[in-house]
């Protein structure tokens, strides 16, 4: 694909060379930087395609956009609104096309490697700058493409071959308000904090795709009310001229309805004049504020982040610390593990997006409700709370397996420095603080939900599914293929899963122990008994770890 | 021999901050080592990101092989090389693209820089990972990198920073080594660090920045006679101010009880 793009970009060397740039070392920049494009990692793609030494992943993410595109493409068929449908998929690519610059372009715009490497060599600003808005304009321009080539071509066999020009008119203007808000977003946040605030602004952001990547498929298509859609008429709303994509849906319902009213001709005037207004905003004030912004930043940092002074030790981690160990290593480790999981970007990035399994999971549990197939009375006399408690914990691992996991891996030298008698007890203080910082407020709030539907009569079932997370997750550690290890001490591999023997425990171990709860249910008595084995079992479990030596670790 | 570096009333301040560099002059002749040394902070990698014309609001004259830093900047960039104090790299790449690319930006033919890379990459023990991705390599792989990224071109002046920082003994004996022959040959080298016994080993003159100053420029014999003290450590430590050090480290041993 690069070699494409410098195939194309070869035909405006007249161009560039007119512009006074060094067109050679403008094309020698703008081909690294495409071929680094490809081999970094993107948040749309999430974990499953980021192996180490793929070349194509640039490809990837345009081949995960033209689908979500088809996706929402599904709009234009189903709605009879041009109206509706154009605001819809433009809205789409405004928000898609920003949180795209935001969680992935960000990373190149924030790295000063590129000022250290680029900036002592004889190369004229003007070659650099050009090199980096023609890379940033081939990116935004393919990630546009990719997003619409779907709409695109059914647009174009809905509504005739005449609103192909129309369409990508339309969509550049989408994509230029999408580049004004994100730099909006940009100031908003560089203006009042550093670039290290920046950083995790844009992880939340990942996070948030990620989240939308985990739960978004499942929930969004069930949300959309089709009915009440199709039978939306092509009537313009006030809120209509308060929503930018609305403006560019206004313009194409005129076109094809030919319909040169007020409303559609303000919306029209709107969706043709605001974008160009916005791109002048942002090239005139916005961009260089930002640069010059991050240029000082850049000066300022000298490659390392600007100090972050922390109090002491807040004070409720210490105490229960003290409350739910019982040596002094025990501890140190809870302590620890609770302290690099809160500060550790890249562990919430790895970690954070699990929680978005809450959302189908509760929808799954609420669906035959919210559908109005049973009576409330009906689904209260149900034991739908159980599947929740059991799917649960499959999630409880991916929190616990990730404390395992660290960039500084290498740190884990300590273990075997220090004098540690009982390597359990390491494992044990990072259980417990893995096990309480985000399985179990994860747990209580949908214990919450469920409490608020089925009433304190399940209080046992969901001590006892507590209990038996506890019990699931800490003996998953026994049957690791890869052995016993130490806490924050492996590499990340973006690609690695849970163990054979945990999936297999999920499809079968699970669903066993479900079925013996859901026949406990029938018991009077039978969820305390559930709830007292569980915790028999948790605690067995656990108290094994008391009895591991170091011949068991790597 | 011809001055290549003339620095004359050098001042600069990081905006809204404190100044860093408060009137700085400074000579360096052809085929001299220069030794610029001094605490965090003092200003050395601010001095030399303004020699390579990264740096432009300063205050003062910079001219650099008798060309003026604010006008010929692209024309002073072509016959000096740097090596970064932080392994600055494109670490997704290859050495080999890496180089490739490097030398592309000196205008330089694609198959030399081959050629160059090859042999350079394999002189330094690198042969066996010319295709691999750097993200993968140890911090003195890469600085290894960094070193020949900053020298593919045969720059007339290589300004480094910290160049030794990751590598193993042999591959400090053998940058050593090279700077020595570098000098014979004629190029000039701008050495910041604070390996002090490196610094006094390969320096033709030493230059002692503090709080934006410079308060000492000559050769070792010179500042060893002067401060009568026997070592670039020492006459570091009585120079700069930092005379406390006995007694802090009895205040270590002692917090350590």
């Amino acid at each position: 694909m690069t070699s494409y793009i410098l195939w194309i970009l070869d035909f405006f060397q007249r161009f560039f060379r007119w512009l006074g740039v060094d067109y050679p070392l403008m094309r020698n920049i703008v081909e690294v930087k495409l071929m680094m494009d490809n081999r970094r990692n993107y948040a749309t793609l999430g974990k499953r395609y980021q192996t180490s030494d793929a070349n194509n992943r640039l490809l990837a993410v345009y081949g995960m956009n033209a689908f979500l595109g088809a996706l929402m493409s599904v709009f234009i068929f189903l709605l009879p609104s041009v109206l509706l449908s154009t605001t819809i998929l433009l809205g789409y690519v405004i928000a898609w096309v920003a949180l795209n610059l935001i969680s992935d372009y960000s990373e190149l715009l924030l790295d000063s490697t590129d000022n250290t490497i680029l900036l002592p060599r004889p190369v004229s600003d003007r070659t650099i700058w050009m090199a980096r808005l023609v890379h940033l304009l081939t990116y935004i321009t393919l990630l546009t493409l990719s997003i619409i080539i779907v709409p695109t071509l059914v647009i174009t066999y809905k509504l005739g071959i005449i609103y192909l020009p129309v369409f990508l008119f339309l969509a550049l203007q989408a994509t230029l308000m999408a580049v004004f808000f994100t730099s909006l977003l940009y100031m908003a946040v560089i203006r009042f904090s550093s670039k290290e605030r920046v950083k995790d602004m844009i992880s939340y952001v990942q996070i948030g795709m990620s989240l939308f990547f985990t739960a978004g498929y499942q929930i969004l298509p069930r949300l959309i009310p089709y009915d009440k859609l199709a039978e939306v008429q092509d009537q313009i709303q006030s809120w209509h001229f308060l929503l930018p994509s609305a403006w560019l849906g206004g313009m194409m319902d005129m076109l094809v309805h030919r319909t040169y009213d007020a409303s559609h001709l303000m919306l029209t005037v709107l969706g043709l004049g605001i974008p160009p207004l916005l791109l002048i905003i942002n090239t005139c004030y916005l961009a260089p504020y930002f640069t010059r912004k991050l240029a000082a930043m850049g000066s300022a940092d000298a490659g390392t982040p600007a100090p972050v002074t922390l109090g002491k030790a807040s004070g409720y981690v210490p105490r229960l610390a003290e409350w739910v160990t019982s040596s002094q290593t025990e501890k140190a480790v809870f302590e620890m593990s609770w302290k690099i999981t809160t500060r550790d970007r890249k562990f919430k990035m790895r970690t954070y997006p699990a929680l978005g399994a809450l959302v189908p999971l509760l929808f799954i549990i609420l669906r035959p409700l919210w559908q109005g197939k049973v009576s409330m009375s009906e689904f209260k006399d149900g034991v739908s709370y159980l599947v929740g408690i059991y799917l649960l914990q499959i999630i409880a691992g991916t929190f616990y397996d990730n404390t395992y996991q660290s960039d500084d891996y290498k740190a884990s030298w300590l273990y075997s420095a220090v004098p540690v008698h009982r390597p359990g007890d390491v494992i044990l203080g990072n259980f417990k603080a893995g096990f309480l910082k985000f399985f179990t407020p994860f747990y209580l709030f949908t214990s919450l939900v469920l409490l608020t539907i089925w009433g304190w009569k399940i209080i046992d079932d969901l001590l006892a599914g507590y209990f038996f997370a506890a019990f699931v997750t800490s003996s998953d550690a026994w049957f690791r293929p890869s052995g016993w290890r130490m806490p924050f001490s492996q590499e990340p591999k973006v690609k690695g899963g849970r163990s054979t023997l945990m999936v297999v425990m999920m499809l079968v171990v699970l669903p066993v122990f479900g079925f013996v709860h859901y026949g406990a249910t029938f018991v009077t008595g039978g969820g305390v008994v559930m709830m007292l084995l569980y915790a028999g079992l948790a605690w067995g479990t656990l108290k094994s770890y008391r009895r591991l030596n170091w011949t068991q670790f790597e | 021999m011809n001055t290549v570096i003339s620095i004359r009333q050098l001042h600069y301040t990081y905006s809204g901050e404190q100044p860093v560099l408060k009137g700085i002059d400074l000579e360096v002749r052809a085929g001299e080592i220069i030794g610029y040394i001094g605490p965090n902070g003092a200003g050395k990698s601010t001095t030399i990101k303004i020699l390579l014309g990264m740096i432009s609001d300063f205050s003062g004259e910079v001219e650099v092989l008798n060309r003026n830093i604010r006008t010929d900047a692209l024309e002073i960039k072509r016959k000096v090389g740097y090596v970064p104090e932080n392994a600055a790299l494109y670490e997704v790449l290859t050495p080999l693209e890496y180089l490739t690319f490097i030398g592309r930006l000196y205008s330089m033919e694609d198959s030399i820089i081959e050629r160059k890379a090859e042999d350079l990459l394999h002189l330094v023990g690198l042969s066996g990972h010319l295709n691999q991705r750097m993200n993968t390599f140890s911090k003195g792989m890469k600085q290894k990198v960094l070193l020949i990224s900053g020298m593919i071109h045969n720059p007339e002046i290589i300004f480094l920073d910290e160049p030794l920082s990751g590598l193993d003994a042999n591959a400090v004996i053998l940058v050593k080594e090279i700077l020595t022959q570098l000098r014979s040959a004629g190029k000039t080298i701008f050495y910041s660090s604070h390996i002090m016994d490196v610094v006094e080993k390969i320096s033709d003159r030493i230059v002692i920045l503090n709080q934006g100053q410079i308060i000492a420029n000559d050769t070792f014999e010179e500042l060893k006679e002067q401060a009568h003290l026997g070592s670039l450590e020492r006459i570091f430590q009585g120079l700069t101010g930092d005379d406390t050090t006995q007694s802090r480290a009895s205040d270590f041993l002692q917090a350590l009880q």
